[in-house]
């Protein structure tokens, strides 16, 4: 099943890279090459300026990319539980022939999935009638269908999606990408969950302004407490909180005469500034009744309709990524119909997201990622009845891409004729974390950091770029 | 295959077949011979897979270098030199084993096996080194370079500096003479002492974690004495906080936290809990060695091995020091566990990165995977005890009482839950017996099973319980079955005839008489007949069946009148114990799991949500973890009455079993009387192994960790690391000189943390000096000390000190130090749930608790300021500051600035501040939104709180929560806003 994965291992890739550290903040010691921080080291030496402006030592201000790229931002929906590929995005048709058949690899019998799937678009990709209004952007689309993990468990394999390890406590996508790019819009955080457990926003190892910040996001939640301590709850007004800060200024700049210059102390300052502004700039980004109405419509007035216009929202504003739990897909038994409704509820907003993206000009420079951790069995226990599910499968599924410089209208690799393993390109979830840094515009070996003696990155000793997704 | 790629393999290939003989007679062995005949062949009938240098590495393996083949892929070594009947190379090469075969497709000549066949047999010479990035030789763990790293090599004895010194006048002990030489050496000098006022607030700080009080500044302020500083400084290193601060620290390393990390529906903590409800008596017994100032090797000893101490009694308090191997994440795969311990313990105690060798050698330390396997086999050979000692008794008498109370209740109330499930399973499989047999006799989940499901009418319902039933030929109840299950269907009443007898009267397979004689009086054509046996004699036993399961879920009912072998047919397929032997929360949890470290839940009782939601487990051990009548139990562990030697695995993977290692220390470390482990698993003997005289590392840790929180950086700047991949020691003399005097010291950290106040060193001043940035922009010689921002709990601790209320009482159970309801409880009490972490915790750099993490990273975000504007803590602070009498009776303005500051800053404001105040208060003044009622006295308006949902104890996952009341919602008055700005200042969190 995963020969290709072992074939791409290369323990010497990671670990035998010797970066010498000669660096003087611990900080940029610990990055690794081809980050755009390589430029602040240069500012940071000898050349300074005493005074260098607290911007410009913030390790989240914006970076940019060594590679060419599009992409800026991330928008990922993580459909946890792991969602079937033969109803979804991988049609099987020659399943029927099989229908209740026992096929090798599996204990079960071949389910056809109920779902019709229907050519769309001028590429013709072929989609499950489960996303008719995804149907209808198939063009921006690019499906992966052989994509495999390795556990087919939830715990371990969602961590593998979120953070490249199965086990081990490692950062989370986000948090590489923050790391590597820093943040558009300083007052707002730079990596925002919608929801979703802490693995996968979690910086682990990297330093912490790296994690995700957990917005507690829904529809009708008040916006001004999506973030800890946004709100004042004690009616502190912006003029109050401006006379507060003025004071703390003043101490501040009393305090700095004569002592030593320390760049951290002006950046608190400027966190305070930051902060300032982000009570009125996250109350305003996550405040989705903002939109016109007609735009809450094209979401659908549903909790991911809400997440996922309040992703447009951040990413619009700067916000690099966005983390966005979409789950509900472990349908072990009452398939046919159990599908249908998480396959509804994420259908109509993912449609919009795409749309309004590119209406707007922004679906170049924004990558929306959506699939689970695994597939499932392209069987069934038993007999296909009624009640029929399927059960978990790492050997392949299939997830789709769009925008931030993707091939739109495609379906990359391939499945054998029951979508039981991969026949073709296939992509293991390392492979596909390697992609997505290339879109960002990097090189999944270079973006390291130094941990315990070691260069740590994303993709470990693995990944391999998938060119035929990149446009 | 292209043209080119043709081309190239036939250039190279062409002279192999004509010189081939030739080279062979006259040298065999020897980089020549390699070059000439086996470089080429590997090249170009290998490489394209096996070249790691490429990244091609199918099944592991890599032929480009030595390393690659001796390692080998995921069968093994490739070659074993010498030996060509033992390298698989050979054998894949010689086509003979058909799943085997390489390379693909086509076989190399009978003259190129026989040419490897050659050079295996001659010694396998090959010249090829790793190379890493540029082509460079990469650096290899296993040699001698790496082995004469500084860090393995004996403590020197070094002499302190003092020639060449000009400025004598600043040494003040032997730390300086060694900064101060350095400093020459450069043309650079130190900076002038720091004021006293700095001095006493960095000390305070450092040694305890919360500011001096004004008094205590005044009072040193006004001490003219010699030794005022030593004062303090005794002072402070007999204070219980220092342990509390100190003990945090080595927490951080020690990887602390209340919960267990991984979590599985199904998994052990469904039994155990998610929470570890005693984690905190290890909290405890470090803070309580920090402030007894144990010796750090005594310290580490207790840690790893207290329970094989001779001296050590049954409730030893100094048993909880093995929490240390046991407040670790868990995971589901032991394996994962042990690796989490071996790299705590290894970090922790040795500063090196041993669990890197788990899938291969170390890539840049001595540490070779059998010196990895043979820790694991220590760890292997430790389980953790049911049993677990009381090492700390609380609460008082009535507290107890209730204590005991409610576990009592709550033990019945999980007992019955327990048996509901027990006797549900047992009526479920008992009322369908003949329906579930037949069931386990189908393999696979295919249209068989459906239909005999669908057929005895068990579809789609239940049938976990039968996915997880196995019978097998030894249950005395259902081996019959099992063994005639097996049976093949044509023939089956012959077969049968001729097995059931045998089966019968096996002595040793005893079957159950009742099945037996069922059995024989039973026509038997079809495995549908014998399950039907068992059927009619479920139903026929059905009467008495609820009277036996009620009186064995009776504590002190007798058997319900029924006799031994009808009982043992009453506990198929799940055992239903008597009530007395589930009398206690433990041995429920015991029934569930098995303790060992290794060895998994047994399969056969299935619990899922519907039948689980009544068991009592996790309010239990919520109950144990935050009753104040609970006594604290000792997380210990202990031998494995069979302690093994573990086998290494190849590239970390269970299944790719190598050579078993004996258990011992690290080779680098163990100097030349290396000897196997012998008692127990061995603990013991590690422990004295890593604190032995041959083993210069945890000294130097120790040391250079020490110095590390007091200066902001250490000699080494990755504490938990010393191995090759480190930087250089900024101080190495100094880093030696000081482990030396360490140990020599009885191992006292007081006596070191003296010794470093007392040093001129660290009472320099943070003063300027662009020149010497220019040179030295990390201070990393120490010109000046350098200023820090507050960690997390300083910062909290800090404010909660200001309202005058801190709790200063040492040890206890944990407190949620992040949410309302707060506690002044000092932060070190915190819980720390390390699968999810507050987030305040995390917007303020908190270690994360799921590794060794002695360093942390001090950032700055936006989170962090809203956390003072806006965050109830910080308004609460700002009340309270303002309602402590030496405010609140202030006589005018003025003196109430005074006092703030005072409180706050521990020192006078200045007149500009004072001024600051005033313009603050009357613009604040105009700008509130609701004035508050003018205070006639005592009263105030009703307070408007925030409704905080309830705790709801036996939730798993929820935080522990306080008692008391959250912080009322009404505005604040002008000078609490006035205060709280004044938490907002860099002054406030940075230690100067």
């Amino acid at each position: 099943m995963n020969g290709q994965n072992k074939a791409m291992r290369n323990p010497d890739a990671a670990c035998g890279n010797v970066q010498s550290a000669t660096s003087r903040r611990d900080f940029l010691s610990r990055t690794g090459m081809g980050l755009g921080v390589l430029a602040l080291e240069a500012i940071l030496q000898e050349t300074a300026p005493l005074r260098a402006s607290a911007a410009s030592i913030n390790p989240l201000a914006a970076h940019a990319a060594p590679l060419p790229s599009k992409a800026k931002a991330v928008i990922h929906i993580f459909a946890g539980g792991a969602p079937s590929h033969v109803d979804t995005f991988d049609p099987k048709p020659v399943l029927e022939k099989y229908r209740d058949q026992s096929l090798p690899g599996s204990s079960g019998v071949a389910f056809p999935s109920p779902f019709k799937f229907e050519k769309h678009g001028k590429s013709g990709l072929e989609i499950s009638e489960l996303f008719p209004t995804l149907g209808g952007v198939a063009d921006d689309m690019c499906v992966i269908r052989s994509l495999f993990t390795d556990v087919p468990a939830h715990g371990p394999a969602s961590k593998m999606m979120n953070t490249g390890s199965l086990v081990l406590s490692k950062p989370s996508l986000g948090s590489w990408v923050l790391y590597g790019l820093g943040t558009e819009n300083l007052n707002l955080p730079g990596f925002v969950a919608l929801g979703g457990s802490a693995d996968y926003r979690q910086a682990a190892f990297l330093p912490s302004l790296f994690q995700g910040s957990r917005a507690d996001f829904a529809r009708n939640k008040p916006v001004n407490k999506v973030l800890l301590n946004l709100n004042n709850e004690f009616k502190n007004s912006p003029d109050v909180q401006q006379l507060q800060l003025s004071l703390a200024h003043k101490m501040d700049e009393m305090q700095m005469q004569g002592v030593q210059h320390d760049e951290q102390l002006e950046a608190r300052i400027q966190s305070f500034e930051l902060a300032f502004h982000m009570q009125a700039a996250a109350t305003d980004a996550f405040d989705i009744t903002k939109e016109t109405a007609a735009v809450q419509e094209r979401y659908g007035k549903t909790e991911l309709g809400a997440k996922l216009l309040c992703a447009r929202r951040l990413v619009e504003r700067g916000v690099r990524f966005v983390q966005i739990d979409a789950g509900g897909w472990d349908h072990h038994t009452n398939l046919q119909q159990s599908i249908q409704r998480t396959s509804t509820a994420i259908d109509q907003p993912a449609g919009a997201l795409i749309a309004d993206l590119k209406e707007r000009g922004l679906l170049d420079s924004t990558l929306i990622i959506w699939g689970g951790e695994f597939g499932r069995t392209p069987t069934t226990a038993g007999r296909v009845d009624q009640n029929s599910g399927r059960d978990h499968h790492a050997g392949c599924f299939s997830i789709w891409m769009a925008g931030g410089g993707t091939k739109g209208g495609t379906a990359y690799g391939a499945t054998d004729e029951v979508g039981m393993t991969v026949a073709e390109n296939g992509v293991h979830v390392h492979d596909l974390h390697a992609t997505v840094l290339r879109l960002l515009g990097f090189d999944h070996t270079k973006l390291t950091y130094r941990y315990n003696g070691r260069d740590f990155r994303l993709t470990d000793n693995y990944g391999k770029i998938v060119d035929g997704v990149i446009a | 295959m292209n043209t080119r790629w043709t081309l190239v393999c036939a250039l190279l290939l062409a002279p192999l077949g004509g010189r081939a003989g030739a080279q062979q007679v006259a040298d065999k062995t020897g980089t020549a011979f390699f070059e000439k005949n086996i470089r080429p062949l590997l090249t170009a009938r290998c490489y394209s897979c096996h070249n790691a240098s490429a990244g091609v590495t199918r099944g592991g393996l890599a032929l480009d270098t030595k390393e690659g083949w001796s390692v080998g892929g995921n069968h093994g070594a490739a070659i074993v030199p010498g030996k060509p009947e033992k390298s698989l190379l050979l054998k894949a090469v010689s086509y003979t084993d058909s799943n085997l075969q390489m390379p693909p497709g086509k076989q190399l000549s009978a003259d190129q096996i026989a040419l490897l066949k050659t050079w295996i047999e001659n010694g396998a010479d090959d010249p090829r080194l790793p190379t890493g990035p540029g082509g460079k030789p990469k650096l290899s763990g296993l040699t001698q370079k790496a082995r004469d790293h500084w860090a393995f090599q004996p403590i020197k004895k070094v002499a302190v500096p003092t020639v060449t010194i000009k400025n004598r006048a600043w040494v003040k002990n032997p730390i300086d003479a060694f900064i101060l030489a350095k400093l020459e050496s450069k043309n650079m000098k130190p900076a002038p002492p720091a004021a006293r006022e700095t001095l006493i607030r960095r000390a305070y700080y450092d040694l305890t974690g919360l500011p001096p009080t004004v008094e205590q500044v005044r009072t040193f302020l006004a001490d003219r004495a010699p030794n005022a500083w030593e004062k303090v400084v005794d002072g402070l290193l007999a204070s219980p906080h220092y342990g509390e601060r100190w003990g945090r620290h080595w927490l951080d390393t020690a990887r602390y936290a209340d919960t267990r990390g991984y979590t599985n529906n199904n998994g052990k903590e469904r039994f155990e809990g998610y929470k570890f409800p005693y984690a905190w008596t290890y909290r405890d017994y470090v803070i309580q060695s920090m402030n007894a100032d144990k010796p750090y090797n005594q310290f580490l000893l207790e840690q790893i091995a207290a329970d094989k101490l001779p001296d050590i009694g049954p409730n030893d308090p100094r048993l909880a020091a093995l929490g240390f191997l046991t407040v670790g994440k868990r995971f589901q795969n032991p394996d994962d566990t042990l690796d989490e311990r071996i790299d705590t313990v290894t970090k922790a105690t040795l500063g090196l990165t041993v669990a890197c060798a788990r899938c291969h050698d170390h890539k840049f330390d001595p540490i070779p995977t059998a010196d990895y396997y043979s820790l694991h086999g220590i760890f292997a050979s430790t389980i953790e005890p049911l049993a677990r000692p009381v090492v700390e008794t609380v609460g008082d008498a009535t507290q107890k009482a209730d204590y005991e109370q409610k576990l009592a209740e709550m033990t019945v109330k999980n007992r019955e839950a327990i048996y509901r499930i027990l006797m549900a399973d047992v009526t479920q499989f008992q009322d369908h017996a003949e329906g579930y047999l037949m069931l386990t006799s189908v393999r696979g989940r295919g249209t068989e099973r459906y239909d005999l499901a669908k057929k005895y009418g068990l579809w789609p319902e239940d049938r976990d319980i039968v996915n997880n039933l196995r019978p097998t030929p030894l249950d005395p109840v259902l081996g019959p079955f099992a063994a005639l299950s097996r049976l093949p269907k044509e023939g089956f009443e012959a077969r049968a005839a001729v097995l059931l007898p045998k089966l019968l009267n096996d002595p040793k397979r005893p079957v159950n008489p009742l099945v037996a004689v069922a059995l024989k009086s039973a026509k038997i054509q079809s495995l549908e007949d014998v399950a039907r046996v068992y059927g009619d004699l479920y139903a026929r036993l059905k009467p008495v069946r609820n009277n036996f399961l009620v009186a064995r879920s009776t504590p002190g009912a007798a058997d319900g009148n029924v006799d031994a072998k009808t009982a043992e047919l009453l506990e198929t397929p799940v055992p239903v114990p008597p009530a007395a032997t589930l009398a206690t929360a433990d041995q429920q949890v015991d029934f569930f799991i098995d303790r060992a470290i290794t060895a998994n839940r047994p399969a056969t009782l299935y619990v899922d949500n519907r039948t689980g939601s009544d068991l009592m487990f996790d309010a239990i051990n919520d109950l144990r973890m935050t009753h104040p009548g609970a006594s604290g139990c000792a997380m210990v562990v202990a031998d494995a009455p069979k302690p093994r030697d573990s086998y290494i695995y190849i590239r970390g993977e269970r299944a790719k079993k190598g050579p078993v290692v004996p258990r011992q220390f690290l080779e680098i470390l163990s100097g030349p009387e290396r000897k196997p482990f012998s008692e127990g698993s061995g603990r013991l003997e590690l422990a004295q192994a890593i604190l032995a005289p041959t083993d210069p590392l945890p000294a130097r840790v120790e040391v250079n960790r020490i110095w590390m929180y007091h200066f902001g950086e250490g000699f080494v700047s990755t504490p938990d690391d010393l191995g090759n991949q480190s930087e250089a020691p900024s101080h190495p003399e100094l880093l030696d000189w000081l482990s030396g005097w360490f140990m020599k010291n009885d191992w006292s950290m007081k006596k070191l943390h003296r010794l470093i106040l007392l040093s001129s060193t660290y009472q320099e001043s943070s003063a300027p000096n662009p020149t010497y940035a220019a040179k030295d922009p990390g201070n990393r010689l120490l010109w000046r000390a350098n200023m820090r921002r507050l960690d997390f709990e300083a910062i909290r601790d800090s404010m909660v000190m200001l309202t005058g209320k801190l709790d200063e009482s040492v040890g206890g159970k944990p407190v949620n130090i992040t949410d309302e309801p707060y506690t002044y409880r000092r932060s070190c009490y915190g819980y720390v749930d390390r699968n999810n972490l507050s987030d305040l915790l995390t917007q303020f750099d908190f270690a994360d608790p799921d590794m060794a993490n002695t360093r942390r990273i001090s950032t700055i975000v936006p989170q962090q300021a809203l956390f003072f504007l806006n965050s109830p803590m910080s308004v609460d602070v700002a009340r309270q500051v303002m309602a402590r009498p030496e405010v609140a009776n202030a006589p005018d303005d003025a003196s109430k600035v005074k006092a703030i500051y005072l409180i706050l800053f521990q020192r006078s404001p200045k007149p500009e501040e004072v001024s600051w105040a005033t313009d603050f208060l009357t613009q604040a003044a105009s700008m509130v939104v609701a004035p508050p009622a003018k205070r006639a006295g005592p009263q105030r308006p009703a307070p408007q709180r925030p409704v905080v949902k309830k705790y709801q104890p036996g939730n798993r996952f929820a935080p522990i929560r306080n008692e008391g009341v959250p912080v009322a919602r009404t505005p604040l008055t002008p000078w609490e806003l006035y205060t709280q700005a004044l938490l907002c200042s860099n002054e406030f969190v940075y230690v100067n």
